[in-house]
């Protein structure tokens, strides 16, 4: 039997606090109507000191808003601090973002399966 | 009337009675004028006039907001606007989070008029508006402000605008600073000081209506493309996350545009490469609301040695721009500065250019030790830097005279020093960039609101060849964006000032405005159509931009502001960048001005927008006034500087 899917936090520090994740949960909830992050089913808190932000998630297991097999959440997350994912795939993807960000300080902003790198190369005649 | 995008309420507050006021958003100025940078113009334009100077009661500041914020598209964006001291626009556009919380909150605009007696804070909670006593926050610095009001309202969402002591003690261009580092509004900062007001805190808990959705959230994944590394066709989106310090220092080397000590040259080494600086300085990502760009933003920290425990948030390329200036080659003396003028709220601008001017000064000879309080002030002394920082912070011995901005300070000193006053119109120049390119000097001489690149500014344009043919666009591409040659930069640079003025009014962050997304408005009046419901078409809304372009102008001109205003600095016009063979704009840079005015159906003589200009944009009411004042008729000449 397959384990549960929902999203998960690979880490608060991939979070850049940025409230997509916040603003596009409610857009969906209300229906598209409108942008109200209060009523999110997901809350980013930001900690006095602006060192860290936690992403506080109290949505159903089983996300009702998905886009394309991902919920609007992960979809609308830059740095791929959010994943949608069984427990177990979790788990390895924190170890390889753990390898990763050692390896490549890129990687302490993003994750490695989200934007596989290399990019595509600064071409100069394209500027 | 039911309203989409925008709130529909604007909040007025007067410091002198404590009188707090709500009032409907005018529908026409929304139609006319979008919402943010665009908005506040119009109300300023009708509430403060000439008669009015920057430090009286009458002067205005005015926080604003556009339709798209609070929605993704928004990042943010505030814009700040005010008299400026002398007395163009002050103006000036900050991310993070603050204006999508005055959305939810409920208002388009916020208009603080008179001056407070004592320091006071304003407090804004939904509808619960209210001024409180500020004596204890006054003298303090901006995250001390910020972490006082935090605490006080037991909020922890809540996010602030203050002043910091540079504002507190009227430096000249004294910005508006944000909560986590974000900041802007040169010479708001010093309006917002002497109207005694210490701090905004704002949080609300409403809806940003959006009368479309499903076109909406379409239009919107279609835009986000451009920013998906996965996606983009823009070959800067990848770089300027991750490579973007150091690569653009080269890119700027190669180009001659680095304003090296004090622009006296065009090359400056470079400090660590782009790896190294990640590794040890970077901790994660920071960005502005739902800023799609996955790490522009960043959250740096010194973590050992000199200035440690320092840390902060970058935002483009500060690093790359700011360290040439003063000739300075450490990270930890730059992440500091940067630290110390965003807690004292000074522009970093005003800093730099100040103090490398003095330095110049300094190894000329036109100052000495007798001047600089006993200090040697040498190119390259990253202590005695920040030693004078924070004498112009607290406006001690020769920081006072230096807080005074550059263009004054030079003044007073004389002796020929003002031809290496880096200044325009009484701002400093940017960081950013922009020496002895045409439509650099075109977009700098010509803007309203001094040097500010974020109106004009030129940076990623689609490389023509991959432009479609069949595009309609106002200037011809292969001509326009090449940087040494003066042809066709009159309709490039209207076509920049329009298109920003737009984007900015929406709002929306400029660096959205990239490759294609720079010159094919159809995605941006797709949004602005769907969340609006407005249903205009693209002629209409670029015109919206050369309105707003010319409403400001119109300011300006009322203001005194002449033809002979619009200019850049003499170092630019009149001296070669010597390691790159560039020459100077020197007599360009009229040839350029002529072409512009008449693109934009300005008088060419003396920059006044003509009747029929005005008229055509539906600008009736400044016709008007031009009328009453004998604006037409006055042969005033500028000279503002
Ligand atoms: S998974 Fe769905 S309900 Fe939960 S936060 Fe994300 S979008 Fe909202
Ligand atoms: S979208 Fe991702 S990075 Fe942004 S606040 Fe949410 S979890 Fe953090
Ligand atoms: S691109 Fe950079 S400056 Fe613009 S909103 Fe995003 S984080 Fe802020």
């Amino acid at each position: 039997m397959s384990a549960l899917i929902k999203i998960a936090v690979v880490s608060a520090d991939l979070c850049s606090g940025c409230r997509s994740c916040e603003t596009w949960c409610s857009f969906v909830l209300a229906k598209g109507r409108g942008f109200r992050p209060e009523e999110s089913r997901i809350h980013i808190e930001t900690d006095p000191q602006g060192v860290l932000n936690i992403p506080h998630i109290n949505c159903l297991e089983e996300c009702q808003l998905k886009h394309e097999g991902d919920p609007i959440c992960v979809e609308m997350c830059p740095t791929g601090c959010l994943i949608y994912t069984d427990d177990e795939d979790l788990e390895s993807k924190r170890a390889l973002w753990e390898q990763a960000r050692q390896d490549q300080p890129l990687f302490r902003l993003i994750v490695p399966w989200k934007y596989p790198y290399p990019w595509r190369p600064l071409k100069r005649d394209e500027l | 009337m039911s309203w989409h995008g925008w709130a529909g309420r604007v909040l007025r507050v007067d410091l002198a009675t404590g009188r707090i006021s709500t009032e409907e958003l005018s529908m026409q100025k929304a139609r006319d004028f979008i919402g943010c940078r665009g908005l506040n113009v119009a109300y300023l334009y009708d509430e403060v006039g000439p008669e009015v100077g920057p430090f009286d009661q009458g002067n205005k500041l005015i926080f604003g907001a556009g339709p798209l914020e609070g929605t993704p598209i928004g990042m943010g964006r505030v814009s700040v606007l005010t008299k400026h001291p002398n007395r163009f626009l002050g103006e000036g556009g900050a991310g993070g989070h603050w204006s999508a919380e005055l959305k939810f909150a409920g208002y388009d605009l916020v208009i603080v008029e008179n001056k407070a007696e004592r320091p006071v804070w304003l407090l804004i909670v939904d509808d619960k508006v209210e001024l409180r006593d500020a004596s204890h926050l006054w003298g303090r610095d901006t995250k001390e402000k910020h972490a006082i009001v935090r605490e006080e309202t037991g909020i922890a969402g809540i996010h602030v605008a203050s002043v910091g002591m540079a504002g507190e003690n009227l430096a000249a261009n004294a910005k508006v600073q944000f909560t986590l580092d974000h900041s802007g509004g040169k010479g708001c900062g010093t309006i917002m000081g002497d109207k005694k007001l210490a701090a905004v805190a704002v949080k609300g808990s409403g809806m940003v209506s959006v009368a479309h959705g499903d076109r909406f959230l379409a239009a919107y994944r279609n835009f986000h493309k451009t920013f998906d590394l996965n996606t983009t066709r823009d070959a800067f989106v990848p770089s300027w996350s991750f490579n973007s310090a150091n690569m653009l220092l080269e890119l700027f080397n190669e180009n001659g545009w680095v304003h090296a000590h004090n622009a006296q040259m065009g090359l400056f080494e470079p400090m660590l490469n782009d790896v190294e600086y990640m590794d040890k300085y970077v901790v994660r990502p920071e960005s502005s609301f739902c800023c799609p760009l996955p790490a522009c933003g960043r959250r740096y920290e010194i973590k050992e040695g000199l200035f440690a425990g320092t840390t902060g948030d970058e935002r483009e390329v500060g690093f790359a721009q700011a360290a040439p200036i003063v000739g300075i080659h450490s990270y930890p003396h730059v992440i500091k500065f940067r630290d110390m003028c965003n807690r004292a709220g000074l522009d970093e601008d005003q800093a730099m250019y100040s103090i490398a001017w003095a330095m110049e000064c300094y190894e000329r000879g036109v100052i000495n030790r007798s001047d600089t309080d006993g200090m040697e002030l040498r190119f390259g002394d990253a202590d005695a830097f920040l030693t004078m920082t924070d004498k112009i912070i607290r406006r001690e011995g020769f920081g006072d005279i230096l807080a005074l901005g550059v263009a004054e300070a030079a003044k007073r000193i004389g002796k020929g020093s003002e031809r290496f006053a880096l200044s325009i119109k009484g701002k400093e120049l940017e960081r950013m960039p922009q020496r002895n390119g045409y439509q650099m000097a075109l977009g700098l001489a010509v803007s309203e609101g001094g040097p500010d690149h974020t109106r004009w500014y030129p940076p990623y344009p689609p490389n023509p060849k991959t432009i479609p043919a069949d595009m309609d666009l106002p200037f011809d591409p292969f001509k326009a964006f090449k940087t040494r040659s003066p042809d066709d930069k009159g309709r490039l640079v209207r076509w920049l000032y329009d298109s920003r003025a737009i984007v900015e009014s929406l709002p929306s962050c400029v660096y959205m405005i990239r490759a294609m997304l720079g010159i094919d408005f159809r995605p941006w009046l797709e949004l602005f159509n769907s969340c609006t419901g407005e249903n205009g078409d693209l002629d209409d809304f670029i015109q919206k931009g050369t309105r707003i372009v010319n409403l400001e102008r119109a300011y300006i001109v009322r203001e005194g502001f002449r033809r002979a205003d619009d200019t850049i600095p003499r170092r630019m016009l009149e001296e070669p960048v010597k390691e790159h063979n560039i020459p100077p704009i020197g007599d360009n840079l009229e040839i350029m001005k002529d072409d512009y005015y008449q693109v934009r159906g300005w008088d060419k003589e003396t920059a006044i927008p003509k009747e029929e200009t005005l008229l055509g944009l539906g600008l009736g009411n400044v016709v008007e006034d031009f009328k009453r004042r004998g604006i037409w008729e006055s042969t005033e000449e500028g000279g503002h500087e």
